[in-house]
């Protein structure tokens, strides 16, 4: 009777370790099927943009090399037909890729909130914290290179003032209006009047500054449509970006306008702050 | 010959001219005259202005018996490749027709104009430039050649202190050659120049962000897509662009250095070149003048002495000539060696300033290849980092950078 229970007991015993390393094993199929089940879609996302970069550049490449062949009269109507077929070959293939990519995107997008990332590719860098703190990192390594080059730059203007100041002659302003004295060919004519009134031809007694005074006042004498020289063209009126301490820069030579557009243009505000402290030192050694 | 055979010769004699322009492919001559610079009389919408790179000339090749010839140096020729494309964008920033106009020390295809050119001939008296002007689109705006010349009367601006140019006139051509073709274009078709050029700067620094933005034309680039407001890639390449234009900025100081000592030393050497040429000329005027005199004396000599031989008279009138005959001789080589000296004063003006410039220009050139070196080490790192952050963003490999508008390689589509 004793030795019944005893086996009984032991039976059950049995039974239930085997029922836990069976829910072991179906949460390790659990784990095993679903987690890399999200890495391999965000794998197949991520070659899915490769692939697609390098088809759109693909098609770039061979639309350009069929718009040359058909402007080309010596390629042949086959050859031309061919490259037609081809380049609606690779469009083909573009928007494939395309709609490829806006799938697998959705399907990610579909995915649990907190599964992992993308991992970038070549990186070697997984997983959204990873991720950012790499493009900070390097975004840290753009500003700190650009803050150097920056330096480098205002040290080599200095020094080419320096020089400047140092041994150039200069002299008065040069007149661009024309002599008369040189002797003349066919005489050719100029200022013509043109609609809109956009431009005025200048009498002969304008002198518009020499290059002396172009480095301490550029751009602002006689160029009244023109971006002041030594500025980012791209960029457009940002004074409202710089501090009250610093004025209007109405009165900045060439160097300090470049610090202060430099300064203006700047996003990352440790770096936009060197510019202006920079910008204030300069200022300070000139006066 | 019949009508109908003769027909075919006159179509062929009317289209040769035709089909010998079209074969010429080289530039357009062009005699400068007098001429006015055109200036902006209103402010030009900021997006429509282009921007101008006046690139360091090139000097055409110069022999010791041609610079000899033209009484010029091969370093005075390499310091007027710099001083005059400086004064050519002074020239055209003070019209107000440009955005910003820098002189770029290297070939630079990211600038919507681009403004090269070779010097044929310089000195005192006589100005040949080769001018080519293209935008960033690759469309050619005109390719010229300048023939300028100066007289003394050129050079009273300095004596009368107004410091005009001498060949202004040229500069002012240019200048106005550039505006007309400016026209042409309308006011979209100047904003996609400045989209091209950005975005083929953007291409260079950033090959795998911007690698397919701009397609080619029928040989013009033009834009196939722009980056999207707030591109975080976009904006990087802007702060990069800006350091660009501070470096190029930065260059243009050392420019504006030598062009500054340069110029009363060159617009002396130019003067004095041409009272120096122009007395010799003279000199030499007389000279033959007087060589001319002096054979037409002996020849009557000999003519008065065959046809009258016995008279007394006739042996006077002789005599006459054949000393005035030799004494314009004697006088003509006095002029040719006055000529002579003059001539050696040419070569001495050019070996001195020659010894002027020199120093200066190996000056400005050391300093701005010493920082194109540094430019160009920071660019590097600047395209990995951009490349890093590039894979970082978009998971994407960076792909292998392409060299601007190097032609592709063949292609095998995924």
């Amino acid at each position: 009777m004793g030795s019944q229970r005893e086996c009984a007991l032991d039976h059950g015993s049995r039974r239930s370790r085997s029922a836990a390393r069976c829910a072991a094993l179906l949460l390790l199929w659990l784990a095993v099927t679903t987690v890399p089940g999200h890495a391999e879609l965000r794998g197949e996302l991520a070659q899915a943009r490769h692939d697609l970069a390098i088809s759109e550049q693909v098609l770039a490449r061979v639309t350009r090399r069929v718009e040359t062949a058909r402007a080309d009269p010596a390629i042949e109507p086959a050859q031309r037909e061919h490259l037609d077929q081809y380049l609606a070959r690779v469009q083909r293939l573009v928007a494939l890729n395309r709609q490829r990519v806006q799938t697998l995107m959705q399907e990610v997008d579909a995915l649990p909130a907190g599964a992992p990332a993308p991992a970038s590719l070549g990186m070697g860098a997984p997983g959204v914290a990873t991720e950012a703190e790499e493009i900070a990192a390097l975004e840290e390594k753009l500003g700190g290179s650009l803050a150097e080059f920056d330096q480098l730059l205002l040290e080599e203007a200095r020094r080419a003032r320096t020089r400047a100041s140092g041994g150039a002659g200069g002299g008065g302003g040069d007149s661009a209006g024309s002599s008369g004295g040189a002797s003349g060919g066919n005489g050719t004519a100029s200022g013509a009047p043109e609609a809109g009134g956009e431009e005025a031809t200048a009498s002969s007694a304008d002198a518009p500054g020499s290059h002396g005074a172009d480095r301490e006042s550029a751009g602002e004498e006689g160029s009244p449509g023109g971006r002041i020289l030594g500025t980012d063209p791209g960029a457009s009126g940002a004074s409202a970006a710089a501090p009250p301490d610093v004025g209007d820069g109405h009165d900045d030579d060439i160097v300090a306008r470049q610090i202060r557009k430099a300064a203006e243009s700047e996003t990352d505000p440790e770096l936009r702050d060197k510019l202006w402290e920079e910008y204030r030192r300069y200022k300070g050694a000139q006066r | 010959m019949t009508e109908g055979r003769r027909r075919p010769w006159l179509l062929l004699a009317a289209l040769a001219p035709l089909a010998l322009l079209g074969c010429a492919t080289g530039p357009s001559k062009h005699t400068v005259s007098p001429t006015e610079v055109i200036y902006a009389d209103q402010a030009l919408p900021e997006e429509t202005l282009l921007d101008v790179g006046v690139h360091i000339f090139e000097t055409a090749e110069l022999s010791a018996e041609a610079a000899a010839e033209q009484g010029t140096h091969a370093e005075i020729r390499e310091a007027e490749a710099r001083y005059i494309p400086f004064h050519l964008k002074q020239t055209l920033q003070q019209t107000g027709q440009w955005g910003a106009v820098r002189v770029y020390p290297a070939r630079a295809e990211e600038v919507d104009v681009s403004v090269s050119g070779k010097l044929l001939q310089s000195n005192g008296e006589t100005l040949t430039v080769e001018v080519k002007v293209v935008d960033a689109t690759g469309r050619s705006w005109f390719h010229k050649e300048y023939a300028a010349q100066a007289t003394e009367e050129s050079y009273r601006a300095i004596v009368n202190g107004t410091d005009r140019d001498p060949f202004q006139d040229f500069y002012n051509q240019v200048a106005n050659d550039m505006l007309a073709y400016r026209r042409q274009l309308s006011g979209k078709e100047r904003v996609a120049v400045r989209q091209v050029a950005k975005l083929k700067f953007a291409r260079s620094i950033a090959p795998d962000a911007f690698g397919g933005y701009l397609a080619q034309d029928d040989g013009v680039i033009k834009v196939s897509r722009l980056p999207a407001d707030g591109d975080p890639m976009a904006e990087r390449v802007d702060r990069i662009h800006a350091r660009e234009y501070m470096f190029i900025d930065t260059v243009n100081i050392y420019y504006g250095n030598l062009y500054d000592d340069m110029r009363e030393p060159y617009r002396q050497w130019r003067r004095s070149y041409l009272l120096e040429l122009n007395q010799k000329r003279e000199l030499e005027r007389k000279m033959w003048e007087r060589r001319a005199l002096g054979l037409l004396a002996l020849v009557g000599a000999v003519v008065v002495s065959s046809n009258n031989g016995s008279s007394s008279g006739a042996g006077v009138a002789r005599d006459l000539l054949l000393i005035g005959g030799f004494e314009a001789f004697r006088s003509s080589g006095q002029f040719a060696d006055d000529a002579k000296v003059h001539a050696e004063a040419l070569k001495e003006l050019g070996v001195s300033f020659k010894s002027d410039v020199a120093p200066v220009v190996d000056e400005v050139d050391g300093r701005a290849l010493k920082l194109s070196g540094s430019v160009e080490a920071q660019y590097a790192e600047w395209r990995r980092t951009l490349s890093e952050m590039y894979a970082a963003e978009t998971g994407l490999e960076p792909v292998a950078a392409t060299p601007p508008d190097a032609s592709p390689a063949p292609e095998s589509a995924q």
